[in-house]
């Protein structure tokens, strides 16, 4: 009775829904800011909707557009991961490392690391050597969530240590240094046409569309949704919400790996400091998206939508010749700002 | 009026939450120096009406005051400086601090640098704590007392603040008999020291040992207030109960037939004892116990939310081995669960997702959710238990206490359960909603499923169940044929007193 | 079941709740006798002074770490705090009253009052986190993030993208300095850990930090302004990490916008293993600097005995999974008896 109180005046902070224009502003504020953003940048800028800088925008969002289809399951869980910056920098030395004929590579003599990085000798077809690497990836991801689920340590922590530990992962695989070139299958990844769109857009799109069809329209979507809502609910409906949780860890190093392959393609290189900081970049674009921290709510176009804000404010801020270093200042202030009204929209 | 001999007075209390009016029109008066005792069954008001006189709560509407002052608290720690403090039924204590700091929260001693005088703390903690006569280690951390022990830290930082009015919400519920009386004499004490008491508890016999005047709640209403010399014990439990509540419960009218569940010597953590018990298809078997009495250990034993540690349970003869939730609905066992916000629903999500969840697996196609048929069959469902709700794909976070607790039902009768557990069906559901929830059990056990109802209010277990077992500390301690038992034989079981 | 455990323990069980209660301790004992046995040069006081100096950064960071956690929160933004703190500092060197910015050394303020300001400007940056976190009700993780990029990005700006060269002598001694055969940061260091340690357990203050963390609720009723004291836990934070950005930029004779990335998963490192929990109430200074030193350790025996830096970090890696699991199985079995 008590308990039933107490949850009850939880309640009578959220009334029901408004309805009309005011909720369909609130409802869709990101989309709404995605083009107030668009309309201001064509004004300020002329070359801004050029065909050139458009796609330029996008295949620079698209890296950490395709890390965080991935984060987007983790989050909508309530749980976060913080290894998959280290995870994408991990994807492109092992890549590297199978386009050269071996499997494990443990530190060569350093100071000579560049020549013997040694010939192509691909020993795997290139979609068998790109799934391996994203199988290494979901590997990454399965400890995550084991550490998560079976050993309860919370997600912060446990992903802090497997961010450090495939971080050392990737700088002993690569020998510290990076490993230059790559076969021209994973070139084409990173920096391939189809028709206008570059390939790495492509992915992302495609990426975008699988990850949205599993969180719309699959029983396993909507339990991530159930289990990030309510995780007791959920399990005492039936919903085996550990095996649910582990999934997404998973989903999350796959994705964070098939992003490192990618960017790998794109520099012609593995560079194992590639990726810091960005597990942080891809949280903020899930929240600025909109789906909850806490989990339950939120959706991956929301989260695309994030991404291209910020890749939109930096090109913006590119464009109109603000210099670096502030931009960096602005983009802060723009999480707190998202996140802020995010507040404001769901106490509303 | 300031020397008027109430020292608390509520005047025409008003205090509502979605879907229920918990507090109506109460008045309520406590003489300066009473011990004055607040009675009613669970639901009744008294717990809201204590938040409010903490300050808890806002109310609605009337007027509170105090010392014939009217106040108005915005938080409680206004209402424990004006003079009121209250003793929880859910303590409120930090589980890592131990009873000294605990105690003194928020009003530390400290020399004027700021510095801790634990010394002095200790030494009035341990005179707060001494006249209880209970050894209490001071210096472990809290979580590591033994409930009753922390109960007593809780009623000397209560006693504390110096107040006025000391509010005890229902404290015997986990004190042993010698702890109680010592309790009485502590408020015996008080009381002659010019402090009011106000006692809300649901064992009768305690208001007759140090009760002044009793009032008793129902339904949110004022029934009565009396001097306790002026009443029995029986006049009590006809005013908490009301006169006609046996007559509003659906008739009954196919009979059990063939054994659904057995649950044979079964051990798991929160029973202290192996349980049996068996449940035959279409029968109501009601559970009865006060809080605390293992009964929803026992039912998340049975349902797999916690692991059996010997024992067995078999459905219609078979042997089932039920290691989560999932396995126990596939088989075709389901609970309802005590806690609705937590436990029974997903609140962010909506009424046709909530209703068809655990069936989400079987009305899939090759991994793809099939939303004709989820809607379909929530539309069933929806319609059939009469859930008010302004569409399937409304939250169920926006629906009353009622319908929540039918979409709770409307899940498990889609899911085509065979036995129902319902822990506390109708807590915190108003009197309408309740009579619905009770005519949809009815209704189920005549199609055939294996019902068990655990609650306590005692009303509804005799009204509804075929048979009804006792449960007390972890243990069943009887089972009573609910046409040929009272009320009152029930009750004295289930806490122990006969 | 319920019982007073203290009252009925054994002998061994009284070993075993020690070890298990010290194991920080018994770790970093077994570490350096591991070490000295490993490597001859590891029990030398330079070697010792060397480890102590190198951790005694990250060290004062997790001191304003365990504050923010004790109250159940979280501050992703000391590092960058920590380099504005360093770049702000340097910049106020070269900041002439009338000449502004320049290259050679004009303070208008005397060294004193450009290390006050620097560390009430970390001060302010914790308050902003603090007011954001306690009365906004954001998620510390994702506020203090945003700090995070903004500070650096003020540090960057600020330092014009460059490394501001020179901050002159007068801070030398914090930097460099030795007291007797002790670094002068590591005396710093260990000292604002007493302090704040002496502070949370016999003051007011302290007692009320870890009343908010342990059940907000309850301290809430209990009167304690529960916003007030998760602010200052995020005050305290700011400016430990802009007196580290201090510490750092004396040391060097810079300000270097860059400096500091990453330090903050550090500190967060530290403190979890230091047994301090991230949902706060529980947990204190003690730990969190015998972890610091447990890290120190076994990175720099790592180093003495030739381990390459890159499998270092994976061992770290494994040795932050390895502590934070310890302590939360000790933290589970300690609740698992009273239950």
């Amino acid at each position: 009775m008590t308990q039933f109180e107490k949850n009850e005046s939880v309640v009578t902070l959220r009334p029901g829904r408004r309805t009309g224009i005011g909720q369909l502003m609130l409802e869709y504020n990101l989309y709404i800011i995605l083009a107030v953003l668009l309309t201001i940048s064509s004004i300020v800028s002329r070359e801004f909707f050029t065909a050139n800088n458009l796609t330029n925008l996008l295949l620079r969002c698209s890296f950490n557009g395709i890390i965080i289809s991935g984060m987007t399951f983790v989050i909508l869980t309530g749980g976060t991961d913080l290894s998959v910056g280290s995870v994408f920098a991990f994807a492109g030395v092992f890549l590297a490392t199978l386009q050269r004929g071996y499997f494990f590579r443990f530190m060569p003599e350093l100071t000579t690391a560049f020549e013997q990085a040694g010939e192509l000798n691909p020993i795997l077809p290139l979609p068998a050597a790109v799934a391996l690497t994203v199988v290494v990836g979901g590997l990454v991801g399965l400890v995550n969530g084991l550490l998560v689920t079976k050993a309860k340590m919370p997600p912060f922590a446990a992903t802090l240590g497997t961010m450090v530990a495939v971080r050392g992962l990737a700088f002993t695989y690569a020998g510290g240094f990076p490993i230059p070139g790559f076969t021209e299958g994973v070139k084409w990844l990173g920096t391939g046409q189809l028709g206008v769109v570059p390939v790495p857009v492509a992915i992302w799109l495609v990426v975008l569309v699988v990850v949205w069809v599993i969180l719309k329209f699959t029983v396993f979507g909507r339990e991530v949704y159930a289990v990030g809502g309510g995780e007791t609910a959920a399990h005492f409906s039936g919903i085996r919400a550990d095996r649910v949780k582990i999934a997404v860890y998973v989903i999350s190093g796959m994705l964070a790996a098939l992003a490192g392959v990618v960017m790998a393609g794109r520099m012609n290189a593995a560079e194992p400091r590639e990726g810091a900081g960005y597990e942080l970049d891809a949280i903020a674009a899930v929240a600025i998206g909109g789906t909850l921290m806490s989990g339950g709510k939120g959706s991956v176009l929301g989260t695309a939508a994030g991404a291209i804000v910020l890749g939109l404010i930096a090109n913006i801020l590119n464009l109109t010749n603000v210099p670096p270093y502030p931009q960096q200042i602005a983009k802060g202030l723009i999480i707190l700002g998202a996140v802020l009204m995010q507040r404001f929209v769901s106490t509303r | 009026m300031a020397d008027s001999q109430y020292v608390l007075e509520m005047d025409k209390v008003c205090k509502s939450f979605p879907g229920v009016k918990a507090l109506d029109d109460v008045t309520f008066s406590v003489k300066r120096g009473d011990c004055h005792c607040l009675v009613g069954q669970n639901g009744a008001g008294k717990s809201t009406l204590i938040k409010i006189l903490a300050g808890a709560y806002p109310l609605d509407l009337g007027v509170v005051r105090l010392d014939g002052r009217k106040v108005t608290f915005r938080s409680p720690d206004q209402a424990l400086r004006m003079g009121i403090s209250v003793l929880y039924q859910e303590l409120a204590l930090n589980p890592y601090f131990n009873a000294v700091e605990n105690i003194f929260i928020g009003r530390e001693l400290s020399n004027r640098w700021g510095i801790i005088d634990y010394e002095r703390m200790k030494r009035e903690a341990a005179d707060l704590i001494d006249p209880f006569g209970v050894h209490v280690n001071l210096n472990v951390p809290i979580r590591e007392l033994s409930v009753a022990q922390q109960q007593i830290v809780a009623l000397a930082k209560a006693l504390s603040f110096d107040s006025k009015v000391v509010v005890f919400d229902e404290p015997s519920a986990v004190l042993t008999t010698e702890e109680l009386e010592r309790l009485f004499a502590i408020i015996m004490r008080l009381k002659q020291s010019g402090v009011t008491v106000i006692y809300i508890s649901h064992r009768l016999e305690e208001i007759f040992r140090i009760g002044d005047m009793v009032t008793v709640l129902r339904d949110g209403r004022v029934v009565g207030t009396t001097p306790v010399a002026e009443v029995t014990q029986p006049d009590l439990v006809r005013m908490m109960v009301g006169r006609d509540v046996g007559m509003e419960f659906p008739a009954r009218k196919g009979c059990p037939s063939e054994t659904y569940l057995e649950v044979a010597n079964v051990r798991a953590p929160g029973l202290h004892s192996e349980a049996s018990l068996v449940v035959r298809k279409g029968e109501i078997l009601g559970i009865f116990g006060l809080v605390g009495s293992g009964r929803t250990e026992l039912a998340h034993a049975i349902a797999g939310m916690s692991r059996v540690e010997y024992g067995e349970i078999r459905l219609k003869g078979e042997r089932l081995s039920i290691q989560s939730p999932a396995d126990g609905i596939r088989k075709g066992v389901a609970l309802l669960p005590e806690n609705r916000k937590d436990e029974g629903l997903v609140l962010g999500m909506s009424v046709a997702e909530n209703t068809t969840m655990p069936i989400w697996r079987r009305i899939q196609k090759v991994g793809l959710l099939d939303r004709r048929e989820l809607r379909c069959v929530a539309d069933t469902y929806v319609n059939k238990l009469g859930v008010k709700t302004a569409g399937l794909d409304y939250p169920v976070r926006n629906l009353s206490g009622g319908n929540q607790q039918k979409v709770v039902l409307a899940k498990w009768l889609a899911a085509n359960s065979q036995v129902l557990i319902l822990d506390e069906p109708t807590r915190g559901v108003d009197i309408g909603a309740k009579m619905e929830i009770y005519r949809l059990v009815v209704d189920a056990a005549e199609q055939g499923l294996g019902i068990v109802l655990i609650s306590s209010e005692l009303g509804e277990v005799l009204g509804l169940a075929d048979r009804v077992l006792v449960m007390r500390a972890g243990c069943i301690v009887g089972e009573f044929d609910p046409r040929e038992v009272d009320q009152e034989t029930i009750l004295a079981r289930a806490m122990g007193v006969a | 079941m319920t019982h007073d455990i203290n009252k009925n323990r054994g002998g061994l069980a009284r070993i075993v709740a020690f070890v298990r209660e010290q194991n920080l301790l018994i770790i970093l004992i077994a570490l350096m006798i591991i070490s000295t046995i490993a490597s001859p040069v590891f029990f030398t006081v330079t070697n010792l002074m060397n480890l102590a100096r190198q951790a005694s950064y990250t060290g004062i960071l997790s001191i304003g770490m365990t504050y923010v956690a004790l109250t159940g929160g979280l501050d992703l933004s000391v590092g960058a705090v920590a380099a504005f703190g360093g770049v702000f500092l340097a910049y106020m060197f070269h900041y002439g009253l009338y000449s502004g910015y320049v290259v050679t050394l004009s303070p208008i303020f005397p060294t004193p009052v450009i290390v006050l300001i620097t560390l009430l400007s970390g001060a302010l940056f914790g308050a902003f986190n603090g007011v954001l976190i306690a009365k906004a009700k954001l998620a510390p993780f994702i506020v203090s993030l945003g700090t995070m990029v903004a500070a650096r990005g003020m540090a960057y700006s600020l330092a014009g993208g460059r490394t501001i060269f020179g901050i002159g002598p007068s801070l030398e001694f914090l930097g460099s300095g030795y007291v007797g055969r002790f670094p002068v940061p590591v005396l710093i260091w260990l000292g604002t850990a007493l302090l704040a340690q002496l502070v949370l357990r016999f003051t007011v203050y302290g007692r009320r930090i870890y009343a908010v963390g342990g059940d907000e609720e309850s301290a809430r009723l209990s009167g304690v302004n529960v916003d007030l004291y998760k602010i200052s836990a995020y005050v305290i934070s700011g400016a430990l990490a802009a007196l580290v950005g201090i510490m750092m930029a004396a040391r060097l004779d810079q300000g270097e916008p860059r400096q500091a990335e990453g330090w903050e998963l550090d500190a967060i490192a530290a403190t979890v293993i230091g047994g301090t929990s991230l949902s706060g109430g529980r947990g204190a200074i003690t730990g969190t600097v015998m972890a610091c030193f447990v890290l120190a350790t076994i990175t720099n025996i790592l180093n003495l005995v030739g381990v390459h830096p890159f499998p270092q970090q994976v061992a770290k890696g494994a040795i932050i999974i390895v502590g934070i699991l310890m302590q939360g199985l000790a933290g589970r079995r300690s609740k698992k008896a009273n239950m």
